[in-house]
C-alpha cells in the first residue's frame, strides 16, 4: 500500500454554483437570456488545506462562509469549479437529521441503504448489524418505520452506519447538534477513538465547545476564504471577535 | 458503454437495493400488491377486445384468440413506458439519498428497470394462464425472449437516464415524454399484427426499435416462431447507439446535479 503524507488535500479549489439552471424550470429557460446572463455564486473563493491521518480539524465561519461546500467537495458529492482534490481513502459524510435515511423502510433496511451507499458490502453490515444497532441504542425500535423515529433517533441511527463503515475520513457537519447529552458523549469518545485508530475527521460545527475541545487545529472560513488557520483557542477567539465587531455594526 | 458495465458490477449491490426498495414500498402500502402489475395490461387488453371484437366484429389475428395477442405484447410494452414515466421524477425524490454520498447516480433508475422487470416475469403468468385455456402449446422459442428483453432494457436504460437527468434541469421532460410514449404505442405492433404494415413501408416502419421486439416476442411466446433478426440485429444497434449518446449526456449532467437539486 502506498503511504500518503495527507489523507486530504486542497489545492487552490474555487467553487461557483451555477445559476443558469433551477430545479423547476423549463425548457423555455434555454432561450431566456436573462437567465444565461445570471452570474453565479462562488462559495469557495481559493481555499487550500490539508488533513493528517490521526488529526481532527475544525471548520467555523458563519452561514455561507463556505463550510459545508468544502466537505461536499471532499467527499466528492459536488466538484469544484478549479483547483485539485487530492483525497486517499474512503469518506463517510455526515449531514443534516435523516438525510438519506428512507422513510417508508425499517430500521434494518435503512441500515442496509445507507451501509451500501458509504460504500459497505452487504456481507459486511450483516456481520456488523448487532454492533451498529447496539451502538445506536434503538433495539426496540430496529423494526418501525424511521417515519416514526424521532430527530435524535435519526441522528444516531445514521451516526452509528457511518462510524462502522470504518471510513479513512470522517465529515462531521453539524449533525451532532441534536441527540441528547449522552448519545453525543458517547459519539464523541467514539471519535476520540478512531482519531487514535489514525483516521482524519473534519468537524463543522457551531459549537465552539466543540470546536475547542475535539479539534487539533481548526479555520475560520469566511466569504470562501481562510480568515485564520491555527490553533483552535485562536480560531474561536477570531471568530468572537468577527461576531463581536458584526453585532456593533448592526447597531 | 463499459463504463456503465463497470459500474453496474461494481454497485450491484446498491442496484438490488434500490430495486428491493422500491418493490418493497410499492406494494407495502398498496393492499392489493401483485394484483395492481396485472390490472392495468389487463384492463387495457379488455377495452381493445371490446373495441375489436365487439365493435369492429373481427379479429385481426388468426390462430388464437385476440385478447392474448393483445395482452403479451401489451406486458412489454407496459414495462417500457411505465419504467420510463416512473424514472423521469427519480432524482428529485432521492435527493436527500443523492446529497449524502457520491455513488453512480444511474444505479437509481437502473435499479427501477430491474424493479419493474419483476412485474414482466409476473404478468407472464397471466400468459401463460390464457394460453392455457387457449390450448396454445408453450414453445421452445420462448427463450428467445430473453436476448430480446436485453435489448428492450438497453433502450430502457438509454431513455430513462435521458430522460430522468434532463428532469432534473427541465421539469417539462415529462410531459413531452408521456406524449412520446402514448404516439410510440401506436407504431408498434400491439393492436395490430406486423404483418399488416404493407411491405414498402416495412423496413421505415420497423426503424422503431421497439416494434420488432414487440413482434418477436409475441413469435417466440405465442407462435413457436423466431423474431426477424434482420430486424432485431438493427433494433439492436439503433439502442446500442442512443445508449452510448443518453449514457454521454447523462454523465456530463451528473455533474452538477447537486448543485441543481
Amino acid at each position: 500500500m502506498t503511504s500518503y503524507d495527507y489523507l486530504v488535500e486542497l489545492k487552490d479549489v474555487k467553487k461557483q454554483y451555477q445559476h443558469y439552471f433551477t430545479v423547476g424550470g423549463t425548457l423555455l429557460d434555454l432561450f431566456n437570456p436573462q437567465r444565461v446572463r445570471k452570474k453565479g455564486i462562488w462559495a469557495l473563493k481559493g481555499i487550500s488545506l490539508t488533513l493528517k491521518k490521526g488529526e481532527a480539524l475544525g471548520i467555523i465561519g458563519p452561514n455561507g462562509a463556505g463550510k459545508s461546500t468544502i466537505l461536499k467537495i471532499i467527499s466528492r458529492i459536488t466538484l469544484p469549479t478549479s483547483g485539485e482534490v487530492n483525497v486517499h481513502g474512503k469518506t463517510a459524510y455526515l449531514i443534516e437529521v435523516g438525510a438519506g435515511l428512507h422513510p417508508d423502510l425499517t430500521g434494518i433496511e435503512n441500515i442496509f441503504l445507507y451501509g451500501i451507499i458509504l460504500g459497505m458490502k452487504r456481507k459486511e453490515i450483516r456481520e456488523k448489524l448487532d454492533k451498529i444497532i447496539e451502538f445506536s441504542g434503538l433495539q426496540d425500535y430496529i423494526d418501525l418505520p424511521v417515519k416514526k423515529y424521532s430527530s435524535g433517533m435519526k441522528v444516531r441511527l445514521g451516526f452509528s452506519v457511518a462510524i462502522h463503515t470504518e471510513p479513512d475520513i470522517l465529515l462531521v457537519d453539524e449533525v451532532l447538534a441534536v441527540g441528547d447529552a449522552a448519545f453525543k458523549k458517547k459519539c464523541y469518545k467514539k471519535i476520540e477513538e478512531l482519531k487514535k485508530s489514525g483516521i482524519g475527521i473534519i468537524l463543522v460545527s457551531h459549537n465552539m465547545k466543540q470546536i475547542l475541545e475535539h479539534t487539533d487545529r481548526t479555520i475560520f472560513l469566511n466569504k470562501g476564504k481562510i480568515v485564520f488557520e491555527g490553533r483552535p483557542e485562536e480560531a474561536v477567539k477570531r471568530y468572537n471577535e468577527f461576531l463581536e465587531k458584526k453585532k456593533e455594526e448592526k447597531i | 458503454m463499459l463504463k456503465l458495465i463497470g459500474n453496474i458490477i461494481k454497485w450491484r449491490e446498491l442496484i438490488f437495493l434500490f430495486a428491493q426498495r422500491d418493490l418493497k414500498i410499492r406494494y407495502r402500502q398498496a393492499i392489493l400488491g401483485i394484483l395492481w402489475v396485472w390490472f392495468q395490461p389487463l384492463s387495457q387488453m379488455v377495452v381493445f377486445n371490446f373495441i375489436f371484437i365487439r365493435i369492429f366484429h373481427r379479429s385481426p389475428v388468426k390462430g388464437y384468440p385476440f385478447h392474448i395477442f393483445v395482452f403479451t405484447g401489451l406486458i412489454f410494452w407496459t414495462y417500457f413506458s411505465t419504467t420510463i414515466n416512473y424514472t423521469i421524477p427519480l432524482f428529485k425524490n432521492n435527493v436527500a439519498l443523492i446529497k449524502k454520498a457520491y455513488f453512480p447516480r444511474e444505479v437509481i433508475p437502473l435499479g427501477i428497470i430491474l424493479s419493474n422487470l419483476v412485474n414482466v416475469f409476473a404478468s407472464m403468468l397471466l400468459v401463460f394462464l390464457f394460453m392455457w385455456t387457449a390450448h396454445l402449446k408453450v414453445h421452445l422459442t420462448i427463450l428467445y425472449v430473453f436476448p430480446l428483453l436485453l435489448i428492450q432494457i438497453m433502450l430502457m436504460t438509454a431513455l430513462a437516464l435521458f430522460a430522468s437527468g434532463l428532469n432534473v434541469f427541465f421539469r417539462d421532460i415529462k410531459y413531452g415524454m408521456s406524449l412520446l410514449l402514448y404516439l410510440w404505442m401506436f407504431m408498434n405492433p400491439i393492436l395490430y399484427p406486423a404483418e399488416k404494415v404493407p411491405a414498402h413501408l416495412k423496413n421505415f416502419y420497423f426503424l422503431n426499435p421497439m416494434a420488432p421486439l414487440i413482434d418477436g416476442y409475441r413469435r417466440a411466446i405465442l407462435e413457436g416462431t423466431s423474431p426477424q433478426w434482420k430486424y432485431v440485429l438493427i433494433s439492436l444497434g439503433i439502442s446500442y447507439v442512443l445508449l452510448e449518446i443518453c449514457y454521454g449526456i447523462f454523465k456530463k449532467a451528473e455533474r452538477i446535479f447537486n448543485d441543481i437539486l
